[in-house]
């Protein structure tokens, strides 16, 4: 069993202020709380199986706060798949996967992340956010932002 | 008399010379005679530290610091040398004037090296310490320079009046007078009033106060100015915001009264700006809608998703991870039979053993099992939705919107252009003065703020107080805050530190002018008492032969002054008027003090030719109701010859104090101390009729 888990999500400066500004300026609604903001950047970063490093502090939250808490298993089990396509693991090699499954959750942590899967996450929202800012840009309305992120997950690559 | 006393008996053991000597003592005159070399001086600093309550051993007179190295003499005495001691029984008057027996003794241990008082209160037995009555204690508890005025060398006495130490008169006097507490209060450096202020001072944190105060108090003063300061801004700008909405509202009716001026085109405006407005609603529905769609990974179209979703079904297809964790695989071990039934083999416990910990915690398991659970549920994400069908709503809302923009840029172009220039030209002062109004708004409630949280959170304090409300940084404040309740909080806490070093100012001042005032109280008492002194002092003097036609004066740096019959200061005095000062000096102090104690002294007519000697016995010897007096055989000759006193019979006690065996050469000394009360050996003792043996 792992130690209780006191780290959260990283999230950095960049992104945080390309997010500020949508929520400062939309007229069209505004995030409910940042953890979505990260989390569209993760699904990005997971989709396009891109990565990048993640800040060193700028701690955002320790958990999966409403509205995303209702998605938390799904959220984690998509994660989960992109770690063992990178990883090129076996789902039918039984030691194999326990051993996976072991280090990527972790029941003890708030976000029931272990190590490997919180640095997943991190560096997938990091890579996403790279990919959100170069193909859309400056953005300061929330409904033309999520248009355009929808072309972007119509234009994620097969694999 | 306040204090009357008389010295019962002397009882020394082990104590420098003295084996075992005990000396009973009468009221009215006690001669002690003692050979030089016999302790005469020993016994006087005995008694002496008995009156002050000061060990012998704590050095105050020379000569005491090692009792251990006493002098016995070992060849007379069996005693245990273990221990010395020095017992006085004296009995004291109280306020009602009835006696009492207090029995003080001072010990030493010389196995532990000890030196320790020890008192017989009456009616309550032995204690330890020095416990002499308040009375007695008052007068001489630690005065050294006081008791020197009733015990004394005569010797030394004539040297201090010849050294004339002005100190030491002084000093007495203080005690006499009972104001050396005032004294020790306003002269000491750490007198108790210092020690309280320098207390004071370091349990408020500071150090020096009147700059503490002085700056709390400006900067108090520059934030009461800013709290004024700031209330009339916030009534200045609360009247300019209500001035403004009213301003506002007269252009927004003037803006909608040009529009009537076109009904038709007016109705069509409020009809599109009603259907903009429920776009835009729209808009931000479904907009949230989409945000909280996207949230759940199953809702994504791509083949991504669907492949994630095939992992999770194969691996519980498969059992990946199985339905029991570490913990069953660890129980299992120490089981005897397998869950199918089958007796459990060595080998396959070790099997089991060494894979028990490829299984998954119990906590992590359940997690996963949950997990692949709701994945199972979710292979098409949320039922009913398309996050693209949701897309095309916001597109289609998007262009709605987009299209109500241009009818109504339309619509106003139909508007007559004289009605066209006016709503222009009241559209943008609307618009200046909306922003006016929510740059008022705002600035006023940064001033009007109480949310404490906020106003840390938006800095509206600029990090001037913390949470104790002690601390402030002064730069930051004096950079402009605006909120009322920080400054007000500043105000306070300012007020606390003004109030405290207040506190203290008026403290220091009392503690001024309480110092003038004890000084020139404890001045005046004791220059009163100096002054009656003076005047028995003088008389007292005059009274002998010596001092015929002379006179005395107390003086603050030279003690005891000589005046020739002109009242002019002298320079030398004989050795017959030093001693006649030192005896009248102690008359007068006795007086003055309002005490009647035994008067002991050393060699009371050291130095004194005959009519001297004569003058002080007749003159001021029975002016004590007790007086001591320890001499040598030559000092008894001296006032054999030139007074009477020793002759009247029975009016005083004669006490000889010796070894068993005295020759007449003085030689070898041989035999145990011992006392004899008859007048006879006194007055034999070592004179013409001296022989061996007597």
């Amino acid at each position: 069993m792992s130690e209780t888990q006191t780290i959260q999500f990283r999230f950095s400066q960049e992104a945080r202020e390309y997010f500020d500004k949508i929520d400062k300026n939309s007229t069209s609604g505004k995030f409910k709380i940042k953890l979505q903001a990260y989390w569209l950047c993760a699904q990005i970063g997971i989709l396009y199986n891109e990565k990048s490093t993640p800040p060193e502090k700028k701690w955002l939250v320790d958990r999966f706060a409403p509205p995303l808490q209702g998605y938390e298993d799904l959220i984690r089990a998509f994660a989960f798949w992109r770690h063992t396509k990178t990883k090129n693991l076996n789902p039918k090699k039984e030691i194999e996967m326990l051993a996976a499954l072991d280090n990527f959750f972790d029941e003890n942590a708030r976000t029931k992340l272990g190590k490997i899967g919180m640095n997943t996450f991190d560096k997938h929202a990091a890579g996403g956010f790279e990919i959100i800012r170069d193909k859309i840009g400056e953005e300061t309305d929330l409904a033309s932002f999520l248009l355009e992120y929808l072309e972007l997950i119509e234009n994620a690559p097969e694999n | 008399m306040s204090l009357k006393y008389s010295v019962r008996s002397i009882h020394m053991i082990n104590f420098r010379e003295f084996e075992d000597v005990k000396i009973n003592l009468k009221e009215g005159q006690n001669f002690i005679l003692m050979r030089n070399g016999y302790g005469k001086t020993s016994m006087l600093d005995a008694i002496h530290s008995i009156y002050t309550g000061e060990l012998l051993t704590n050095g105050i007179r020379n000569g005491w610091e090692n009792i251990s190295a006493a002098k016995y003499n070992n060849k007379f005495t069996k005693s245990d040398k273990n221990f010395s001691s020095v017992k006085l029984e004296i009995e004291i008057n109280n306020k009602n004037g009835e006696a009492a027996i207090w029995k003080v003794w001072q010990k030493w241990d010389h196995k532990k090296g000890e030196n320790t008082f020890q008192t017989e209160v009456p009616g309550e037995g032995l204690e330890d310490g020095w416990l002499l009555p308040r009375d007695f204690s008052k007068k001489f508890g630690g005065k050294i320079a006081f008791a020197d005025l009733f015990v004394f060398d005569a010797e030394k006495a004539r040297e201090n009046i010849e050294n004339q130490k002005g100190e030491q008169v002084e000093e007495a006097f203080i005690e006499i007078t009972n104001t050396s507490r005032i004294y020790d209060l306003v002269h000491h450096e750490r007198g108790d009033m210092e020690q309280l202020y320098s207390d004071e001072l370091e349990k408020r944190s500071l150090t020096h106060l009147d700059t503490a105060s002085k700056n709390y108090s400006s900067w108090l003063k520059k934030v009461k100015k800013q709290i004024k300061e700031t209330q009339e801004w916030k009534t200045t700008l609360t009247i300019k915001i209500n001035s403004n909405r009213k301003e506002l509202k007269k252009w927004e009716k003037a803006y909608d009264a040009l529009g009537k001026a076109d009904e038709k085109a007016s109705k069509e405006e409020r009809r599109l700006n009603k259907k903009d407005r429920g776009e835009k609603a729209k808009q931000k529905e479904k907009t949230r809608e989409l945000l909280e769609y996207l949230g759940n990974p199953s809702n994504l179209p791509n083949k991504q998703w669907k492949d994630a979703h095939e992992i999770h079904r194969l691996m519980f297809v498969l059992k990946i991870p199985e339905g029991v964790g570490r913990v069953f695989f660890k129980d299992l071990c120490n089981s005897d039979t397998c869950v199918c039934g089958e007796e459990m083999s060595s080998k396959m416990k070790k099997h089991i053993e060494e894979r028990a910990d490829e299984y998954l915690e119990d906590d992590t398991l359940i997690l996963v099992k949950k997990m692949q659970g709701i994945v199972q549920e979710n292979k098409d994400g949320d039922k009913g939705i398309d996050i693209f069908e949701l897309k095309e709503e916001i597109k289609i809302i998007r262009r709605n919107i987009r299209k109500i923009r241009d009818d109504l840029i339309e619509i106003r172009k139909k508007f007559n252009p004289k009605i066209q220039e006016d709503r222009k030209k009241l559209t943008v002062k609307i618009q200046k003065m909306k922003e006016e109004i929510k740059k008022q708004v705002e600035k006023l409630e940064i001033i009007e703020s109480t949310d404490v949280n906020r106003i840390r959170a938006l800095k509206w304090d600029k990090g001037c107080l913390k949470d104790s409300d002690t601390l402030f940084a002064l730069n930051s404040w004096e950079n402009k805050v605006d909120n009322l309740m920080t400054l007000e909080r500043i105000k306070k806490t300012l007020e606390k530190k003004v109030n405290t070093t207040e506190d203290l100012l008026n403290l220091k001042n009392g503690q001024d002018l309480a110092q003038i005032i004890l000084t020139m109280a404890g001045d005046e008492v004791r220059n009163d008492y100096i002054k009656i002194a003076e005047e028995i002092l003088d008389e007292s003097f005059r009274k002998f032969p010596v001092g015929e036609g002379y006179g005395l004066r107390l003086n603050k740096e030279k003690g005891v002054i000589f005046l020739d019959r002109n009242e002019d200061e002298q320079d030398e005095a004989s050795v017959g008027m030093t001693v006649a000062a030192a005896y009248s000096l102690v008359s007068a102090m006795s007086e003055v003090g309002g005490i009647s104690v035994p008067l002991i002294i050393d060699s009371p007519t050291t130095g004194c030719d005959t009519v001297s000697t004569a003058g002080i016995c007749d003159f001021m010897w029975g002016e004590c109701h007790q007086e001591i007096f320890i001499i040598e055989s030559g000092e008894r000759d001296k006032i054999k010859s030139s007074s009477k006193i020793l002759d009247k019979k029975g009016d005083s006690e004669k006490i000889l104090i010796r070894r068993e065996e005295e020759p007449m050469d003085g030689l070898n000394p041989s035999g145990p101390m011992i006392v004899q009360y008859n007048d006879e050996d006194f007055f034999n003792y070592y004179s013409s009729a001296w022989v061996k043996g007597s």
